[in-house]
């Protein structure tokens, strides 16, 4: 029987010989793994990334309208003095701390409640609750929402029929801020899950036994350790409203804009594609020591 | 053996030593309909070294997380110096515990880890660095406090977790199979130092084991478990030479157990001696029986042999290797078993 399996395994077939070039030489293999997705990185991610950044130092000439490939920082000079570049860019960057630090908190008892709290059963329920948003579209959702907060949306007949005055916040900053932290939760939820599921549960008992209460218990050891989560979470959070500009359109006000939305009008209306370039590579930046600072924290070992 | 403790110190321990430290009263715990634990009874001295010993599922580790309160009774007392604790949460109870798999906090140094308990307490600074290096140098860490617990090795992470213990100088430390994701040799090693840093504090230990080497060489009493109800309660020696029950002569060393003349005998293999010819055994202390070795296994130390005796049964003997010995030598031969009656112990019912 052996022999005849021998056989089979050296037999002259060319998969079989394939394989066993595979094996007589692992660095072919491994380059055979390795080489399509860093051909796809390469191309499609760091190449766009270069053309992006190169661009950003070019200008369009006034009168042509032609885009003039010479070496310039006269983009990122207008971002840096220009008073309204500067207030799109804060905004959005405070925006994206503020729904981060939203979603962190609203996330934290749910997650808390699924990892240790909830049966399998209860548990299971509530992740399909927080990811079944994520099936229904992201435009429809901040539809919904514009509805929900305009002047005569369903917030206000709520208020009326308590006998409240009206919350006119249809179209403000706040309205951004309540959509945001709404869309984004699901991807905060998740990955805080994640990191409080994985604390083994006899460090709860080590540290109850070792006469911490509730809150040392939590701050000591339940923090330190669903930090990753948190700032998993975050990345995603705020990455993603850094980068947004449906939103601001749709439940903003007029002094709603983003960094997306100028880099939108640039590209579009102005045609000036070196400045939207520019622009763009702020909440690149951010976003690169961000992951940077994340990574030190260890937040990529629960995503 | 090392004794660090004054001569004083030790009277006074002496002294206190019949002194009942823990008192557990009809203590109940069932799961899911499951009873783990049935209305158990038992007293833990001041000073002792007291070990629940059983297979898995028998109640004692259980019994262990009740008294730490990670469990909560279904009925029954717990008391510690005459005062309940069986509905106080765990951080409300003298009592610190030794964790199986350790439990060391990962994102903490190994001092970190140590004075947790104590600055849970509050104690001032000076006093919590003094007591961590005071316990690392009883563990023999001296040298590793700032290392994390992902540095370092089983045995390491288990001091650690001792000493993240006592620092605390409980009235009663909890110990859940501590030794038993190390490997046998380091196990060895722990197991003396174990029993000497219990002498050196005098802290009560309450030992949850279900290596019954273990049990028998480092208690001063054991209590044999059993589907959730306690079969004996007694010193090592006596547990093992005065099985009160059937399950400790089986669980505990090795044994067979035959009915002589109305009486059912627990034999220890060890107990038990072989001649190779008839009239050895033949004084008015002795009884033997005929058989035939069926199988001889060589350990070393000694050679286990299994014997088929006239009457059908089997019964286990074993003999020191005094002579270098030659493997399979007496299989299939007939051999005499005998035994004093006198040393022989037969179970009551």
């Amino acid at each position: 029987m052996s022999a005849a399996m021998d056989n089979s395994a050296v037999g002259p077939r060319p998969g079989n010989r394939l394989s066993a070039l595979f094996w007589r030489r692992p660095g072919l293999s491994l380059a055979g793994l390795v080489l399509p997705p860093v051909l796809w990185m390469v191309l499609i991610y760091i190449a766009a990334l270069a053309v992006l950044f190169v661009a950003a130092f070019w200008s369009v000439d006034d009168f042509t309208g032609e885009i003039v490939r010479k070496w310039t920082l006269a983009n990122f000079q207008e971002i840096v003095t220009s008073p309204t570049y500067r207030r799109i860019a804060f905004r959005t960057i405070g925006m994206a701390a503020l729904v981060t630090l939203t979603d962190a908190v609203l996330a934290f008892p749910v997650a808390y409640f699924m990892a240790r709290v909830a049966g399998p059963r209860l548990r299971l329920a509530l992740i399909t609750a927080v990811v079944l948003p994520l099936w229904s579209s992201y435009l429809a959702r901040v539809y919904a929402w514009r509805l929900i907060l305009s002047h005569d949306g369903a917030l206000n007949w709520g208020l009326k029929a308590l006998g409240l005055p009206p919350a006119d916040i249809g179209y403000t900053n706040v309205a951004m801020w309540i959509v945001f932290s709404y869309i984004w939760l699901p991807f905060m939820i998740m990955p805080v899950y994640a990191a409080l599921e994985r604390i083994p549960r006899n460090y709860f008992e080590a540290s109850q036994d070792l006469g911490a209460r509730g809150g040392r218990t939590f701050l000591k050891v339940v923090l330190p350790l669903a930090m990753p989560g948190l700032v998993a979470g975050s990345i995603f959070s705020f990455s993603l409203t850094l980068g947004d500009y449906i939103t601001p359109v749709l439940v903003g006000g007029p002094g709603s804009d983003f960094i997306g939305n100028v880099v939108y009008s640039n590209v579009g209306v102005a045609n000036n594609i070196p400045f939207a370039a520019a622009y763009a590579t702020v909440p690149l930046v951010l976003m690169a020591g961000y992951l940077w600072l994340a990574r030190r924290i260890g937040a990529f070992d629960v995503m | 053996m090392l004794k660090a403790v004054t001569p004083e110190v030790e009277r006074t321990a002496d002294a206190a030593k019949d002194e009942t430290l823990v008192s557990i009263r009809g203590l109940r715990k069932a799961f899911k309909g499951t009873v783990a634990v049935h209305d158990l009874d038992l007293d833990i001295r001041r000073g002792e070294f007291f070990t629940m010993l059983g297979p898995s599922g028998s109640g004692k580790t259980t019994t262990l997380r009740l008294i730490a309160g990670f469990e909560r009774p279904d009925s029954g007392t717990i008391s510690l110096d005459g005062q309940d604790m069986a509905r106080r949460a765990p951080f409300e109870r003298d009592v610190n515990t030794v964790f199986q798999d350790y439990a060391l906090f990962p994102h903490m140094s190994v001092a970190e880890n140590i004075a947790y308990g104590l600055k849970a307490r509050r104690l001032p600074r000076a006093e919590v660095e003094a007591r961590v290096v005071e316990a690392l140098r009883m563990v023999q860490l001296e040298a590793l406090g700032a290392r994390r617990p992902d540095q370092l090795s089983g045995g390491q992470r288990q001091r650690v977790g001792l000493a993240r213990a006592i620092v605390n100088r409980p009235r009663l430390l909890l110990l859940d199979e501590p030794l038993g994701a190390l490997d046998l040799k380091l196990r060895q090693d722990m197991q003396m130092e174990l029993k000497q840093i219990q002498e050196r504090l005098g802290i009560t230990f309450l030992y949850v084991t279900h290596d019954q080497e273990e049990a028998l060489s480092m208690s001063d009493r054991v209590a044999v478990f059993n589907d959730g109800r306690i079969e004996q309660i007694a010193p090592p020696a006596e547990i093992y030479e005065r099985p009160a029950t059937d399950f400790v002569a089986g669980f505990v060393g090795t044994s067979t157990i035959l009915t002589r003349g109305g009486r059912r005998l627990v034999l220890r293999p060890e107990k038990l001696q072989l001649s190779y010819a008839p009239g050895v055994f033949d004084g008015p202390e002795w009884h033997a029986e005929r058989g035939v070795i069926r199988e001889s296994v060589y350990a070393g130390i000694f050679t286990r042999h299994i014997i088929a005796l006239d009457t059908g049964e089997t019964v286990v003997a074993v003999q020191q290797n005094h002579r270098p010995y030659a493997p399979d030598a007496r299989r299939g031969a007939l051999v005499w078993v005998g035994w004093r009656k006198d040393e022989v112990f037969a179970l009551t019912g």
